[in-house]
């Protein structure tokens, strides 16, 4: 996931874009500009976690090539704003970690449970390494999901008793139903 | 006596002014109706003249302006009229297309520019926009410019804005724009940058803080104008998306 | 704290077959990550002694290529304990099946016992028994009721029954039949075959 496959929007190299605007209206266009950029970038290089205190790590929220960064408290209230569409969720008391979905926790899951029901998975046990990491899933978009997320999408899967989480020290697997 | 001659020389006077002003009246219809007769050939002329060269008005947009010209001499206004002779023309169709497709521009690039839009720009996106159809159309400035005026009647906020020479800028959100906006925009972009600084204006312009900050702050609050805190200098920068080159092709 | 857990965590329906398989799945992902890493220290290893033989220290490569081979064969090795692992878990799968399959068998063995238990073989033999009693009953009535005629009256019948029969029969018609016409309009000569039985009746009475 090299950087420059990444095809920012105009936005990115407009300078303002980067400074919380005082007009409500224009404030709204570079809100949502925002939420779809962090969702799209996010994606491209399947980060599932952000930390706002090191956020100007990340060239999304720090362009250097006109030396412009987003403060942390525009993208906490940024990233807010997704928390309320269900893309994203402070994983602290102090929101400095956030889990992003660019797919939220529902659509997940039935892309999951999808796969699952196509290869017939149904009273199957699955590790949740090969349901992430395994050859089989190379080509699903919820290839490599960090571990946290994926516990969290199974667990409202869990909730339609659609599936069995078995976590344990030893253990970390799913039954599907 | 002298009362009564005094009231038949004023009935007298009356009578006259009256005479002088039936005459006057008459002499004005007479002239009214010969300048309408003359007018009513004019404009039959120019149908004619209109419809022999439909085509070349609607491909060549040279011909169209002069045309355009032509009937405004004499108050004919073949956009507006949409009933008649002229609509079998669809010379105000041409305008009423073009009109309809500014608007359709305008609105798509509202969320980027606030509503605020170079005429180069609507024209490339324009000519992109119509490209496959027709025989592609040729469309310059001048139609632009024609049918944009015409959206002015709608009220809904479309306004034609000079900046530099030569330049327009289309609006199609409702706002007042003074002559210092328009100032300001051919400020921004002569200087090629898309943005401005209250100090960049009182160098150019010698204008005092004061000045600058009520218009700056004006297009800001009509969602014109961005807002830039993080130049080193620590200077406000206003940009203008609409003339941000990344946002132009975008 | 028992009320609190008891009464919402449904029961689960992981069983100790389902751990198990599991378990067999989780170290063979950790055979899997082993052999990612073991096929990454080989691939820097080959660069390795490939510089060291550019740097002229062949014994420090032959000794790596010596690891290599080593880690190679464990690699080998571990692809057998993969399969074996694979195995394992897919028997202990299907033999969780085959235990549905028995125990769908034994559902649909009870469910035709039941059935079966319905049926009580005396009562068939009871009920056959009612209904052909029943049915010497009725024979003995008609018996009875055809009994009750004396000869004449049986000769009475048999003539009635013969005039019905002649009846109905057709007569030979008296007119000869138009065959272009029947053909035309069988509709038609259908009417006429109808009247004229009618007529040698009324002539004789």
């Amino acid at each position: 996931m090299s950087e420059t496959e990444i095809e920012w929007p105009w936005q990115y190299n407009f300078p303002p874009f980067f400074t919380l605007q005082p007009h409500a209206e224009t404030r709204a266009k570079q809100v949502q500009a925002w939420k779809s950029l962090i969702l799209d970038y996010c994606k491209k290089c399947k980060l599932y976690l952000i930390d706002v205190r090191e956020a100007s790590n990340i060239p999304l929220f720090n362009n250097s090539g006109i030396n412009r960064k987003l403060e942390q408290t525009v993208i906490v209230s940024i990233l807010s704003e997704l928390q309320k569409t269900g893309h994203a969720a402070p994983i602290d008391k102090p929101k400095n970690r956030w889990e992003i979905y660019w797919h939220t926790l529902e659509e997940w899951s039935s892309m999951i449970y999808d796969y699952v029901s196509n290869r017939g998975l149904q009273g199957s046990v699955l590790t949740l390494y090969e349901l992430s990491q395994g050859d089989d899933v190379k080509d699903e978009e919820f290839y490599e999901m960090q571990q946290e997320v994926l516990i969290k999408v199974l667990q409202t899967l869990e909730k339609d008793r659609k599936c069995e989480l078995i976590l344990s020290d030893d253990d970390q697997g799913v039954k599907f139903f | 006596m002298r009362r009564r001659a005094g009231l038949g020389a004023i009935q007298k006077q009356k009578l006259e002014q009256e005479k002088y002003k039936d005459k006057s009246n008459e002499i004005q219809e007479n002239q009214f109706e010969q300048m309408s007769k003359q007018l009513e050939f004019f404009k039959t002329n120019l149908e004619e003249f209109a419809s022999k060269h439909k085509n070349e008005i609607k491909k060549n947009p040279e011909f169209r302006r002069q045309f355009q010209e032509m009937c405004a001499s004499i108050g004919v206004d073949p956009l507006s009229s949409g009933k008649g002779f002229w609509s079998v023309l669809g010379i105000g169709d041409f305008y009423y297309e073009l009109a309809v497709q500014i608007v359709e521009v305008c609105l798509a690039t509202n969320d980027k520019n606030g509503g605020l839009i170079s005429l180069e720009e609507l024209r490339t996106r324009l000519i992109n926009a119509r490209g496959q159809r027709k025989e592609h159309q040729e469309i310059s400035k001048d139609d632009l410019l024609r049918a944009a005026q015409k959206l002015k009647i709608f009220g809904s906020g479309f306004n034609v804005i000079p900046y530099g020479k030569g330049k327009f800028m289309v609006q199609s959100v409702p706002g007042e724009l003074s002559m210092d906006h328009s100032a300001i925009l051919t400020q921004a972009s002569a200087s090629n940058r898309a943005y401005v600084s209250v100090n960049f204006l009182r160098k150019e312009l010698s204008w005092e803080t004061e000045r600058s900050q009520n218009a700056l702050e004006n297009l800001v609050n009509q969602g014109l104008a961005w807002v830039d805190l993080q130049e080193p200098t620590h200077e406000k920068l206003y940009y203008f998306p609409s003339l941000f080159n990344e946002c132009i092709s975008a | 704290m028992g009320i609190i857990f008891g009464k919402k965590k449904p029961i689960s329906r992981v069983t100790a077959q389902d751990k198990a398989v599991l378990q067999l799945k989780q170290q063979r992902d950790k055979l899997k990550q082993y052999q990612k890493r073991i096929a990454l220290t080989l691939a820097t290893d080959r660069e390795l002694a490939k510089k060291l033989l550019a740097k002229g220290q062949k014994d420090r490569a032959l000794l790596l290529l010596k690891k290599k081979r080593y880690q190679e064969q464990l690699l080998l090795k571990t692809d057998n304990q993969l399969e074996n692992l694979e195995t394992l878990s897919h028997d202990i799968e299907f033999a969780q099946i085959e235990l549905q399959v028995v125990e769908g068998l034994k559902q649909g063995n009870d469910a035709l016992k039941q059935v079966n238990a319905a049926i009580n073989i005396e009562d068939i033999e009871r009920i056959l028994d009612e209904t052909r009693e029943a049915k010497e009953k009725q024979d003995e009535i008609s018996d009875l009721l055809s009994g009750g005629l004396t000869q004449e009256d049986e000769e009475a019948v048999e003539d009635e029954l013969a005039e019905i029969i002649k009846e109905q029969m057709p007569n030979v018609p008296s007119t000869e039949v138009d065959v272009e016409e029947a053909e035309k309009s069988p509709h038609k000569t259908k009417e006429k075959t109808k009247q004229i039985p009618k007529e040698p009746v009324a002539l004789e009475a």
